[in-house]
């Protein structure tokens, strides 16, 4: 990690640490703001971590906030940050002005004859607008949060479809050939939260078996107990990894791959951590089921597996047998 | 619910532990650098020119795949031995070049049998732990391309439980005296010598430090080698018996009793590169030639999740590439990485089967179905050879804190 990677890493976490406990967790799924967290947060400048230091921000890349992404998944912090720190990304991107006590969370937004529809899955009872980037015209649209409510997800999100009229839709500012698409800049995110989430998941099933005795010793001993978890790190690694490169390259197809791999361990990593925990792990109260159920939920957001394996194969197959070597090693493969 | 029965669970709230740490794994990102992949074109002319019209029945054999002439030019090339000292022969070039080479080799389904495990495993052992003598007299022949080796370590009642072998080798005037049996020794037949693992000292509670490894020159008196066929009918593998075979002092590699702490850093140097991931690629290659460019909504997912997985092991081991060439000791990232790989490689024949509908050829006429023939057969010794999975996994589950 660089200079600048660890130093807001390590006030992010800190500030998590400091903040998310079960209680925190269960309360925003509940609909309660945390705000408190939001305040040392915002204090410490971490919503605007992406934004050039003109706007306020940090001038960090998406590389210097993969920890920061990763650690609200390890930690199933309740609060968006990530989808926060997207929106003010793409405001400053576009160079679009955001209203002071604003805390707005990136949406995708999709034109339709009567105006616009815009999707969500929000996290929290703290953001304020919603920043949706349509992606065919690539503007950006601020709406105002009115405590809407949806269908909730497995992680607690309220699942906004919002249906914005045409008379009322103004856009805020407009991206100018971006990287990404709405829907790989949520991928990308979500991803990252994957593999966080799966990180913990895995520590929590090491330190349970190591401890609970069954038989005479920890049942960590048992070999059947040790290959499940065996298998499982290496699709928790792989997850780690693909995501990683995601962070760094930008790239619409590692962003596919991640999602995906994310996707595929998340069956693994769900299935083996329950079932090494025995029965404790299928209540409430012990907090692995706040990561598997995230793990549930962010599987179907932003593009499920097949979503995404569809699009990589179909360019894949495009590119013919021939060229694929040449294009795995140039990293030239698309989407 | 009563919090006692929680009692054994720990920690009950991580999130309030900022010493928290879920890194168990230290995949550092590492990119090819320019200069690897300024080779790349070089090996890719190498291959197009060296491998045109090969027999169907030569497909799909990656690196089991033996030509000696092909060896011998890769060594003209400077493509064995890159990272070693020029002193031995040697090219001093970085994991990061080497591990370009490797991967083209196997994509192109290269015959590089011959000289791999010299190239992998004996070389770089004989330079941690070899003579000065043995590297001058082994390491510049094997960079040519002219010096095969091959790997002496399971017998017919010591596989996984490498630590009970038992072929023994006696001390005896000037040297010592070699009496047992190595199995499944691939390509014994046709290399010059083996790095034999061998009890030198037969005291029972003395398991790990009765072994000791040799240089074992295969045209000693006394050494028989016979082959063993395959499920397929192809003989790679071997038996080598020993009879009174005569050693000289000179023969042994390090110390007396050294020799398994040697052998598991030789597995180390096993588990971390491209073949852990490519044996497949050749299949992967002619599937996507039969389906076509559109292919249906089934081949197109099916397809996507190959790549995905591919296009990630290929960042783990450039990952752990990279750490080798940092001087680190990535065993535990090189052993996931062998165990996803393999999983990757045993399922691979298998989608390529529902995707498809042609059966699989051993004497057949398209190279989809004869490379899926080949490779159906091989994929079950993908767990096997260089330590099964489920030693692998034992390993991985150690390097978690388990156990
Ligand atoms: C194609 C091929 C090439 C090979 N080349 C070489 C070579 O060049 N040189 C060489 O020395 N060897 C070679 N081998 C041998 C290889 O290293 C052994 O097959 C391997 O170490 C396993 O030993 P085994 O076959 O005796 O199986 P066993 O050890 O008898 O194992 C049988 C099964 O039991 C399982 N098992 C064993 N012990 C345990 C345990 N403690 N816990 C849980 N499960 C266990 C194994 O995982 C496996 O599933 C080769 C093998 C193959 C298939």
């Amino acid at each position: 990690m660089s200079e600048l990677q660890s130093m807001i890493f390590e006030t992010a976490d800190r500030i998590f640490a400091d903040h998310v406990t079960h209680d925190l967790i269960a309360k925003g799924e509940a609909g309660v703001p945390a705000s408190n967290l939001w305040q040392d947060l915002n204090f410490a400048g971490l919503p605007k971590a992406l934004c050039s230091e003109e706007a306020g921000g940090i001038g960090g890349t998406w590389r210097d906030v993969f920890g920061i992404v990763k650690a609200t998944g390890a930690r199933a912090v309740p609060l968006p940050l990530g989808d926060i720190m997207a929106a003010h990304w793409l405001a400053d991107q576009a160079g679009m002005e955001m209203p002071e006590e604003a805390i707005p969370v990136f949406a995708m937004g999709k034109k339709s004859a009567r105006g616009m529809t815009i999707d969500v899955e929000l996290e929290s009872a703290l953001p304020t607008h919603l920043l949706a980037w349509e992606g065919e015209t690539n503007e950006l649209f601020l709406v105002a949060l009115a405590g809407q409510m949806g269908s909730r997800s497995l992680a607690g999100a309220r699942q906004l479809r919002l249906d914005i009229p045409a008379e009322q839709l103004r856009a805020g500012a407009k991206l100018k050939a971006p990287q990404l698409t709405p829907i790989t800049l949520g991928a990308m995110l979500r991803a990252a939260q994957m593999a966080g989430a799966m990180e913990t998941a895995l520590r929590l099933s090491v330190d349970y078996v190591n401890e609970r005795v069954q038989f005479g010793r920890p049942i960590g001993k048992f070999q059947a107990i040790q290959q499940q978890l065996a298998m499982m790190s290496g699709h928790v690694a792989s997850t780690v990894r693909a995501a990683e490169v995601a962070f760094e390259t930008i790239r619409e197809f590692d962003i596919a791959c991640a999602k995906l791999v994310a996707g595929e361990a998340a069956e693994v990593v769900t299935d083996v951590a329950h079932q090494v925990h025995g029965a404790i792990g299928f209540t409430y109260e012990y907090q692995l089921q706040f990561l598997t159920r995230r793990l549930w939920a962010w599987g179907s957001e932003y593009g499920t597996i097949s979503y995404w394996a569809e699009r990589i194969g179909g360019s894949v197959l495009r590119e013919g047998a021939d060229n694929i070597w040449p294009a795995v090693t140039g990293n030239r493969l698309t989407l | 619910m009563a919090k006692t029965s929680a009692s054994t669970a720990a920690p009950w709230a991580p999130w309030n532990e900022a010493e928290m740490s879920a890194d168990f794994f230290q995949f550092q990102p590492f990119n090819l650098p320019p200069e690897a992949e300024a080779l790349r074109e070089e090996v890719r002319g190498f291959v197009a020119k060296e491998l045109n019209e090969r027999p169907l029945s030569e497909l799909g054999h990656t690196w089991s795949g033996s030509d000696p002439e092909f060896s011998r030019k890769m060594g003209e090339k400077g493509w064995i031995g890159m990272t070693w000292p020029k002193k031995y022969g040697g090219h001093e070039r970085s994991f990061f070049e080497r591990y370009v080479v490797l991967e083209e080799m196997l994509a192109a389904d290269a015959p590089v049998a011959s000289h791999w495990i010299a190239d992998r495993q004996s070389g770089p052992l004989l330079l941690r732990f070899g003579t000065e003598e043995q590297r001058c007299e082994h390491l510049p022949a094997i960079t040519r391309g002219e010096r095969f080796f091959c790997i002496g370590m399971s017998e017919p009642n010591s596989g996984s439980d490498l630590a009970s072998v038992r072929t023994k080798a006696e001390r005896v005037e000037g040297g010592y005296k070699v009496n047992g049996r190595k199995i499944w020794t691939s390509g014994a037949h046709r290399a010059h010598y083996m790095i034999a693992t061998l009890r030198t000292d037969s005291k029972p509670e003395d398991r790990h430090g009765g072994l000791t490894q040799f240089l074992v020159d295969l045209k000693t008196p006394g050494i028989h080698i016979s082959p063993i066929e395959d499920l397929s009918r192809r003989s790679h593998f071997n038996e080598v018996l020993f009879e009174d075979v005569f050693l000289p002092e000179t023969a042994r590699v390090g110390n007396e009793g050294d020799g398994w702490m040697q052998v598991t850093s030789e597995l180390a140097f096993e588990r971390s590169g491209p073949e852990r991931f490519l044996s497949c690629y050749p299949l992967f290659k002619e599937l996507i030639r039969e389906i076509g460019s559109d292919g249906d909504r089934m081949q197109r997912v099916a397809i996507g999740r190959l790549t995905a997985r591919l296009v990630t092991l290929r960042r783990m081991s450039i990952s752990v590439a990279g750490m080798l060439n940092d001087g680190a000791n990535p065993a535990l990232e090189a052993a996931v990485v062998k165990d996803q790989g393999a999983i990757f490689e045993q399922n691979l024949p298998n989608v390529a089967r529902a995707l498809v509908d042609l059966a699989p050829t051993v004497e057949g006429q398209s190279p989809y179905q004869e490379i899926l023939g080949t490779l159906l057969q091989a994929v079950p010794s993908f767990s096997l050879r260089g330590g099964t999975r489920e030693i692998l996994r034992g390993i991985i589950a150690r390097g978690l804190g388990l156990r």
